[in-house]
């Protein structure tokens, strides 16, 4: 199988005040398409970082980040949002749901500035992204009726109505409970079979580990293993 | 689009305290400026009617060169002939914008009752003509005070009556005539015009006091006579004018008139000039209250602009900076950085035309209460009192209204602009 995402060499560091801050040093990582990889780590290993530069909304300080064999850390501005928009979901840690739109709304979001994509087909997307995820009778809800567990389930149908070739989730059970986070991982799990969309999600829950296809450990800004 | 527009007005709903101040901030500076705009406009609007109907002056005043100032010094020099009346007159004729007009007589003298006289300073124009600036509709619109207490089927219209005059209240009283003029004897309203004729010789005419007007002016309410042009033409044998008053149908005329009759002016070799009636030389009370008016105007606007203003912005700012998460989010799935800051521009768009609406209707119903509870005042310089009206017009409105839109619209766009620009991953973690 064929790299969807590859990072090479690439170092990150952040300014703290006086001090920097290596988040990610010299690391090189490789994800292959239809894989769900998990990404684990302490709080501050650079797992989230890894997964800011994978998802094309930070850049690195060196090396290169390949997308789908296109280095996109050379892009403009613009070209990146393109990129967000057709080729990566996002599903984050806080939902991140607009509490002003419904549930269906939210869904449809990314659709909404897509010109190759008519109406008729928004429409269609975002009923199937509803059934995935299994909250068609919600669809009109404002997302602030909903439990934590409907909302990250609107996060990730949202995520994937574009139909995307990667989704990226940072901590995406962190803020529910352990049964509704072993199903959201489950959902994850069973779209990534039925789609055959590549995932890739950080977590430091070690409890997930066992329910996913690979695990990459992530310790001071380098892959351990 | 119309999903930008729906999200946009569910984010004001949602932040509905913020909307409602901000809007407040907005309804109440709009509504300030447009009663103040009100206020100025009612004052103009009266004083131009004064300078161009109750003095007579017209829209246009034309003099023989130099005679504005100096006519009543050299009135035979500076008088404009009878062949000049004619060639104005038969221009002003064939120009449309034109309503009427009116030679006019200038002149001082003594005004007599047989046992005293009083000084009058005088001015006669046609009866027709001064038929028509009484009764013309801007006047009765705007200074219906000042509007002469005769009617329209009065003798002295239809100059029945070719030797009645008219004087002022406090002229009146001066010569021993109170008001109402129209229940006094026919002895008690005989009087006797006197003064020197353009030749220097002494000449005086009989004269019927038959109505009471005001001049407007307290500093002219006590010697001001008019008359006549054809009893003043007797008084001061004469065939010719001191100015020709002309009358357009609207001021936005003046200058293609002027530059018309100065056209005509030219090619007969006439030596005449025109002055507007907002020029200082014709009607120095308006403009120097106008320039007063529109400085104090200028400051107060410049006030209430800054203080509407600043309160948009900061509304604004802090309601898109609370805000960030929302930012990052829309641009992480790929909204590009003018997506994001037209949906908050459209919120200010959405807040402020609402806003500016409702300051609308505000505006009405203040100007409402206050022009129906007759609030009269007496302004300095003005004979009489006059109502306190506010008359917010239309289209004042809406050019108060376009900068404040822009204004909001601006900070909006640049406040979102702004925000939109920072890296996503830290608006993400807001």
């Amino acid at each position: 199988m064929s790299n969807i995402v590859s990072l090479k060499n690439v170092v990150k560091t952040y300014q703290l005040g006086e001090t920097t801050v290596e988040a990610l040093r010299g690391l090189n990582f490789e994800i292959k398409k239809g894989e769900f990889t998990a990404l684990i780590g302490q709080s501050g290993s650079g797992k989230s970082t890894l997964l800011n530069l994978v998802g094309c909304i930070d850049h690195p300080n060196k090396g290169e980040v390949y997308f789908e064999n296109q280095n996109i850390t050379e892009l403009s501005e613009s070209k990146r949002s393109e990129l967000r928009n057709h080729k990566i979901g996002f599903i984050f840690q806080s939902f991140n749901l607009i509490p002003v739109l419904t549930v269906y709304e939210n869904i449809e979001l990314p659709l909404i500035i897509r010109a190759d994509v008519s109406a008729k087909e928004r429409e269609q997307r975002v009923l199937s992204a509803l059934q995935d995820v299994g909250l068609e009778k919600f669809r009109d809800y404002p997302p602030d009726k909903l439990s934590g567990g409907q909302r990250q389930r609107v996060a990730i149908a949202r995520a994937l109505v574009t139909h995307p070739s990667l989704i990226l989730a940072d901590e995406p059970t962190a803020n529910l409970d352990s049964a509704t986070a072993h199903m959201i991982i489950d959902l994850l799990t069973e779209l990534n079979q039925k789609r055959k969309t590549t995932f890739l999600f950080c977590s430091h829950d070690e409890k997930l580990i066992g329910r996913v296809g690979r695990v990459v450990r992530i310790q001071d800004g380098v892959i351990v293993s | 689009m119309m999903f930008y527009w729906k999200l946009a007005w569910r984010n004001l709903v949602r932040n509905r305290r913020r909307s409602l101040a901000t809007a407040s901030a907005i309804i109440a500076g709009y509504a300030g400026l447009n009663l103040l705009g009100g206020y100025i406009l009612r004052v103009e609007r009266h004083l131009r009617v004064n300078a161009i109907y109750v003095n007579r002056a017209g829209h246009l005043s034309i003099y023989k060169k130099d005679g504005l100032d100096r006519f009543l010094l050299k009135p035979k020099k500076y008088l404009i002939t009878s062949d000049e009346l004619k060639i104005i007159n038969e221009t002003l004729h064939d120009l449309p914008q034109v309503e009427f007009s009116t030679p006019s007589l200038m002149g001082v003298g003594l005004l007599g009752n047989g046992d005293k006289s009083v000084p009058f300073i005088a001015t006669g124009i046609e009866p027709q003509a001064e038929q028509k600036a009484e009764n013309h509709p801007e006047l009765k619109k705007w200074a219906k005070e000042l509007v002469s207490t005769r009617d329209k089927d009065d003798p002295y219209f239809t100059q029945v009556n070719p030797d009645a005059i008219s004087i002022t209240k406090d002229l009146g009283v001066l010569i021993g005539r109170n008001t109402p003029f129209q229940n006094l004897s026919a002895a008690q309203k005989d009087l006797q015009l006197a003064g020197l004729t353009y030749d220097g010789d002494l000449n005086a005419v009989n004269a019927t006091l038959q109505f009471q007007h005001s001049t407007g002016f307290a500093l002219t309410e006590d010697t001001s006579l008019r008359a006549p042009y054809s009893l003043l033409k007797s008084l001061y044998q004469t065939e010719g004018a001191t100015s020709v008053a002309v009358f357009l149908d609207s001021t936005s005329s003046i200058k293609k008139t002027t530059q018309q009759l100065e056209q005509v002016f030219k090619d007969h070799h006439l030596n005449l000039e025109i002055y507007p009636f907002n020029n200082d030389k014709i009607s120095l009370f308006y403009v120097g209250t106008m320039g007063f008016l529109y400085m104090m105007a200028g400051f107060f606007i410049f006030l209430i602009f800054t203080a509407a203003a600043l309160s948009i912005v900061n509304s604004m700012t802090i309601g898109i900076l609370e805000r960030g998460r929302e930012i990052g989010t829309l641009r992480a799935i790929g909204f590009q950085e003018n997506d994001v800051a037209w949906i908050f521009t459209r919120e200010g768009m959405l807040l402020t035309l609402t806003s500016l609406g409702i300051g609308l209707v505000l505006t009405q119903i203040v100007a409402a209460l206050v022009n129906a509870s007759n609030i009269r005042f007496r302004p300095p310089g003005i004979a009489g009192d006059m109502q306190f009206i506010l008359t917010p017009d239309v289209w004042m409105c809406v050019m108060i209204a376009i900068p404040l839109f822009l204004i909001s619209l601006a900070s909006c766009y640049f406040v979102s602009q702004r925000l939109v620009k920072k890296p996503i991953v830290d608006l993400l973690v807001n």
